[in-house]
């Protein structure tokens, strides 16, 4: 059955077939929700998040229109709108945290074993997409890891192809930028290798 | 075109198709110069190291994500819950109870059609010659005899007492049962459609 066939079922009212759906999708979307959020050791929120989305599209699958985006594109949308929510409402639960004067609780980062399989490669080139503006960082993602075309992207993040073009350009050479400092580093030229 | 140029486009250079002129510029270029072929390996470094960050942590979705999802709906919308997911939702003990007197009221309305249609061929067609007739017999009738209750005795009021006696009883013969095996199906299969009617209102209610 295609994606639309699916849609089709659900909102006749099979509902059991929202579940092929999600399968058909899960991995992606949890995966760009992973990357998109700024710590690696975020695979519980990740998934809290991923059931949020699917959750939210089903929600308003009523109002998803074939013509106007595909439905990984649609999806991708409302997964990019969803941790942009959940990082808005953790950058102000630490902004009142300091104001109250409050020490936040130790980061999930700091937990010994996290720490020992921490991977200082992938570590290092996370930090360094982290830090690009979240425009830059989610067309990033979306083109090197989820492999999406510039259209699908412009889609996504309500820009133009050319938009998205400029915004992948600048987002590569801050990365590169940022990275240069360590491509002498025997910790680059390892992971070269791998 | 000029170096400075060449290094503006380095940026867009892994997105051009293998054919594109400007690709095929850059390359012709950066074989040609040392300074620009650096600024390249290093794009091409960076390049790598996006996509390996991506691949080398990539997190993979759990069953649960799905399941969660599916209660969540299904939660807010009970109607939509498959009829096999309802019936678990009515205890073990309950469920068992129920299948008990469904299979009792099954046993007894095969037990009963077996026995009807025993009956029906062997001891009714032996009295096939017998008139049914259904309803109400002729009204009984009643009679009343005066009797005296003992002998007169001597200086005592005789008394005359009047008793009634049901000559015929009323015979009632209703309807198409007229045997015990008939009233065993009847039961089983009211017995039947009641489990059934409150097995799908536990479903509804308790889902």
């Amino acid at each position: 059955m295609t994606d639309s066939q699916l849609i089709r079922e659900i909102k006749d009212g099979n509902v059991q077939y929202y579940d092929e759906l999600m399968r058909r999708y899960e991995r992606k979307i949890f995966a760009f929700i992973y990357h998109m959020l700024k710590s690696a050791q975020m695979e519980a929120l990740a998934e809290d998040l991923c059931s949020e989305t699917f959750y939210k599209a089903y929600r308003s699958l009523h109002s998803f229109r074939e013509v106007e985006a595909s439905f990984a594109t649609w999806l991708y949308t409302i997964a990019r709108n969803t941790v942009l929510s959940e990082l808005r409402k953790q950058r102000n639960a630490k902004m009142s945290l300091e104001h109250s004067g409050h020490t936040p609780l130790a980061s999930v980062d700091t937990e010994p074993e996290h720490t020992v399989l921490r991977n200082e490669k992938v570590t290092l080139v996370r930090d360094a997409i982290n830090n690009l503006p979240e425009k830059q960082r989610s067309a990033l993602i979306l083109r090197e890891y989820d492999q999406l075309d510039y259209q699908e992207i412009a889609n996504i993040l309500g820009q133009t192809v050319s938009s998205v073009k400029s915004l992948l350009f600048r987002a590569r050479a801050s990365v590169k930028t940022q990275l240069e400092p360590y491509f002498g580093e025997p910790i680059l030229k390892e992971n070269m290798k791998g | 075109m000029k170096c400075s140029e060449i290094r503006q486009s380095l940026g867009v250079y892994w997105d051009l198709p293998e054919d594109d002129d400007l690709r095929t510029t850059i390359d012709a270029h950066i074989d040609s110069c040392a300074s620009c072929r650096e600024q390249f390996e290093m794009w091409q470094e960076s390049a790598r190291l996006i996509r390996y960050s991506g691949t080398a942590h990539a997190p993979t979705a759990r069953e649960s994500i799905r399941r969660r999802v599916m209660t969540r709906i299904y939660a807010d919308e009970t109607w939509r819950l498959p009829v096999p997911d309802k019936m678990y939702s009515i205890s073990y003990r309950m469920r068992r109870n129920l299948t008990l007197v469904i299979a009792f009221c099954m046993t007894l309305f095969l037990f009963g059609l077996g026995m009807s249609l025993f009956y029906e061929s062997s001891d009714f067609n032996s009295t096939a010659d017998a008139t049914f007739e259904y309803g109400l017999k002729p009204v009984a009738t009643v009679s009343a005899d005066s009797n005296t209750n003992s002998a007169p005795t001597k200086g005592m009021l005789q008394i005359s007492m009047a008793t009634a006696s049901i000559k015929e009883p009323y015979m009632i013969r209703m309807g198409p049962i007229r045997s015990y095996p008939d009233y065993m199906v009847v039961l089983s299969l009211l017995g039947l459609t009641a489990t059934l009617l409150i097995m799908n209102w536990l479903s509804r209610t308790r889902a």
